[in-house]
């Protein structure tokens, strides 16, 4: 569905990424990780359109993808609340959903929808600002989900979340995909994503040294942990 | 069908319209501090501004300037004023007085030099010297120009008192001139009168014919002279005699030289004439000269013997010519004796001739210079009486001017140009005239501040991004914006609009003085936006909008015109959208004209520009991550 395809980007002499390949296939969670600088918010930030690749393409059905195709494809829950504070749950979602050419009225209906689906119904008239972090990463998920994308990207929502909260926000990306979407997971948290990720992508020093589903990564590292065999696999490298 | 997706297109487009400016004025209602940086800031700081410019002019609301008087003459000099609170310091105090402004204690120092009044009074003039604290450039000035008008008035003082004094002089004077001119022109007919007649005496006078009786006086001496010359030469002609005139010789050569001729012609006529030669055919020629000289002496000898009776004759003659001239010389001699006899009296004679010649010398050399005294004494007369009558028109002239001057006050004379100040507007508070400025700066930096935090925070929280990621061109977004803050400045306006009712500055509310503000407000956000897309962070942006702002209002001419600007700075000015948008204002609020549709385009141009490069570096950078 998602192809990232030999994707290198160079910042002056340094190359940020070299070469990084992976896809993502419909209705699949992948984790992408990696330990910091390894390339993961560069990569995603020449999927979300933000950086221009200096070589390889990222494609959408085999076909290079377009800015204004990323806008209605790709759903993007950005690590930092990226939401005004100043409105409710709700009004932040009418809000995203109009630019994102969601009529009003559908736009209600949907908010409603992902409001209940995210665990955040009860708050819905609550000003944003006055949310918990667990509550206003959800809020950034159900933002990023107001358009329907096919594809919704999760950038380490767990961070800066208390574990409670983090068991709903897991329990709410399990929902989200249960409802068909494919869901590109950046996170550290291993152990916590691991019964769901249908796969996991790990980056070093901008390459991909892993793409394969979590058993396979303990298993070619010979880890019952699968933390463990991440270590192992960045060590190796 | 494609109608169908045209008009929905369109219309999610006004909805995306809405829905953002909607939210951006929800988001600016719940934020408390952009409510009081929009509505409240510009109300406070103009309500300030008012409150510190509320005069009429500078010098009638500066109040107690501190100034030291140094009197080192002990004199009369007394600054009252309200303006200034003076300290009075005697003695040697020069470096007190200096040394109380360099230490800030006092603004200004005066100080009297020693003499200064006597010097006054001598006329030598006198220096006062004041000392200012420039540091305070407003107080400096005003202290400077009330001392000015001080020393001013002084001047005057001074100069009407000499001035009056010599006025009093001046009209004493006149009063004399008029009283010699009473006298001269009383003089003046009787000048006249006697000039007239000394021209008639003159006219006698040229009548008599001095070259004729020199003529006759030199005559009679020439005939004196030459009668003197004719009496020596009687006197020496009569001194020789006549002498005897001599016998004419008896001529004797002429008879012998025909006798010795007739005795030779005897014998060769004889000779060569005596016989007939029947030979000869012709006559002999020898005698026929002898014929021929024989006729010719002949001649000769009828001569001789006429000469002689002739010389006989003249002998006779002679001979009573002798007896003639003893005679004669007989007579001279008597004569000679009667001359010798008479010589006293011709000595007499001599005398009288000496005597009338000398006297007549005289008689013509007095005649001669008694007519030049007469003409002298005639020219001197004359040159006395015009001058007088000059001299009288000359004073006459001299009273007139005189009166011209001391019928004048002194004081045109010492004020003689005055300048009558006619402000073209009506007497109106300071700020009436600042307020164009002062609402133009305030905006400038209410909207700078907002719009650049604006993109800032958008960017920082990454809702940017997420707009970024959305289906809207950035065109559309800076746009959206714009359209968003510029209600924000309506407000800001309204809000400055309020505080100028309130404090009873009214300005004219107009639709050109309404779009100039909009216009300006587009340029200031379209700035702020750009200032907010080039800053990472919210302190960048509010530095450089104050690294902005600042050189934009001391150069837009709200505090110092730019006519004293340097020439960088003046040139510089004209093109900077504070000073066009503060211009505009005055214009149509003070100046009360049109508005120059140059320089709003001018405006608009900067608002494109600015509008152009913040989406550029917007669309280059959405988020800070």
């Amino acid at each position: 569905m998602l192809e990232i395809s030999s994707i290198t980007k160079k910042f002056g002499d340094y190359t940020a990424l070299n070469g990084v390949s992976f896809n993502l296939k419909e209705k699949e969670l992948v984790s992408l990780l990696g330990t910091n600088g390894s390339g993961k918010t560069t990569i995603i930030k020449i999927i979300v359109g933000f950086e221009k690749e200096t070589s390889g393409a990222v494609k959408y059905k085999g076909k290079p993808m377009k800015q204004k195709e990323r806008s209605t494809i790709i759903g993007w829950a950005p690590q930092e609340d990226s939401f005004y504070g100043n409105l409710t749950l709700f009004e932040n979602m009418i809000y995203f959903g109009n630019l994102n050419n969601v009529e009003r009225s559908e736009a209600r209906k949907k908010a409603d929808e992902l409001l209940k689906l995210l665990k955040l119904d009860h708050k819905k008239n609550t000003l944003a600002k006055n949310l918990s972090g667990g509550m206003k990463r959800r809020l950034n998920m159900a933002i990023a989900l107001m358009h329907s994308p096919k594809i919704l990207i999760l950038d380490e929502p767990e961070a800066g979340v208390d574990p409670m909260s983090r068991v709903t926000l897991w329990e709410v990306v399990e929902e989200v995909k249960k409802n068909g979407t494919t869901i590109l997971l950046v996170t550290h948290n291993l152990l916590e994503t691991e019964s769901l990720s249908d796969r996991i992508v790990i980056m070093d020093a901008g390459k991909v040294i892993f793409e394969d589903s979590p058993k396979e990564l303990k298993s070619k590292y010979h880890e019952r942990n699968i933390e463990n065999a991440f270590k192992r696999a960045v060590e190796k490298r | 069908m494609r109608l169908n997706e045209l008009l929905r297109s369109a219309r999610l487009q006004f909805q995306k319209l809405d829905t953002l400016l909607f939210n951006d004025l929800k988001l600016f209602i719940r934020d408390r501090k952009s409510l009081i940086l929009v509505m409240l800031t510009p109300f406070l700081i103009l309500s300030i501004l008012i409150n510190i410019f509320y005069f009429s002019d500078v010098a009638s609301t500066i109040k107690g300037v501190k100034i030291g008087v140094c009197d080192m003459d002990n004199s009369d000099f007394a600054l009252t004023s309200d303006i200034f609170k003076v300290t009075r310091i005697t003695g040697d105090c020069e470096q007190q007085a200096a040394d109380l402004v360099r230490t800030g204690v006092n603004r200004g120092a005066i100080i009297i030099p020693r003499n200064f009044q006597e010097d006054m009074k001598e006329g030598k003039g006198g220096e006062i010297t004041l000392y200012l604290d420039n540091a305070k450039s407003t107080t400096a000035i005003v202290t400077s120009d009330a001392v000015k008008a001080y020393v001013s008035d002084l001047n005057e003082r001074i100069g009407k008192e000499f001035i009056l004094t010599a006025w009093d002089n001046l009209r004493k004077l006149n009063g004399n001139l008029r009283y010699l001119v009473g006298n001269l022109e009383k003089a003046r007919p009787i000048a006249i009168t006697l000039q007239e007649k000394l021209q008639i005496a003159n006219e006698q006078l040229g009548s008599v014919d001095f070259a004729s009786h020199q003529q006759a006086l030199s005559d009679v001496i020439d005939y004196l002279n030459m009668l003197e010359i004719q009496l020596d030469t009687i006197n020496n002609s009569f001194v020789s005699t006549v002498p005897s005139i001599p016998y004419i010789p008896k001529t004797t050569g002429a008879s012998v030289v025909i006798q010795e001729y007739e005795t030779s012609s005897q014998m060769l006529r004889q000779t060569y004439c005596a016989a007939g030669d029947p030979l000869l055919l012709i006559p002999n020629p020898v005698c026929t000269i002898f014929n021929y000289t024989d006729s010719i002496v002949s001649g000769f000898k009828d001569a001789d013997s006429n000469i002689s009776a002739y010389e006989d004759s003249l002998n006779a003659k002679i001979t009573e010519l002798n007896a003639q001239a003893a005679s004669l010389n007989s007579t001279i001699s008597q004569l000679n004796e009667y001359i010798r006899t008479g010589s006293d009296k011709n000595g007499q004679l001599r005398e009288r001739i000496d005597t009338a010649r000398n006297d007549l010398l005289f008689i013509q050399e007095k005649t001669q210079n008694i007519s030049k005294t007469i003409i002298a004494l005639n020219d001197s007369v004359n040159n006395y009486l015009s001058d007088i009558i000059r001299v009288t028109d000359e004073l006459n002239e001299t009273i007139k001017v005189l009166d011209s001057y001391t019928q004048k006050d002194p004081e045109t004379i010492l004020r003689p140009v005055s300048v009558d100040i006619q402000p073209v507007f009506v007497k109106k508070l300071e700020i009436f005239y600042r307020m164009p400025a002062f609402m133009s700066i305030i905006l400038l930096f209410i909207t700078l501040f907002i719009s650049s935090s604006l993109i800032v925070n958008e960017r920082k929280g990454g809702t940017m991004a997420r707009i970024f990621l959305s289906p809207i061109s950035m065109f559309f977004y800076v746009f959206e914006k714009m359209l968003y803050l510029l209600h924000l400045c309506v407000l800001a306006i309204v809000s400055m609009f309020i505080a100028s009712i309130i404090f009873s500055v009214h300005i004219p509310i107009s639709f050109p003085l309404a779009l100039v503000l909009i216009v300006a407000s587009l340029v200031y956000i379209t700035l702020g936006i750009l200032i907010g897309a080039m800053s990472k962070s919210e302190n960048t942006s509010l530095l450089t909008c104050l690294v902005v702002g600042f050189p934009l209002m001391f150069l837009s001419g709200a505090f110092s015109p730019p006519e004293l600007m340097g020439r960088v700075a003046r040139t510089v000015t004209q093109y900077l959208p504070l000073t066009i948008n503060t211009d505009l204002v005055e214009k149509i609020t003070i100046y009360n004209t049109t508005i120059d549709m140059t320089s709003l385009l001018i405006l608009i141009g900067m608002t494109v520009v600015f509008y152009l490069l913040a989406v550029l570096f917007i669309w280059k950078k959405p988020t800070l991550k």
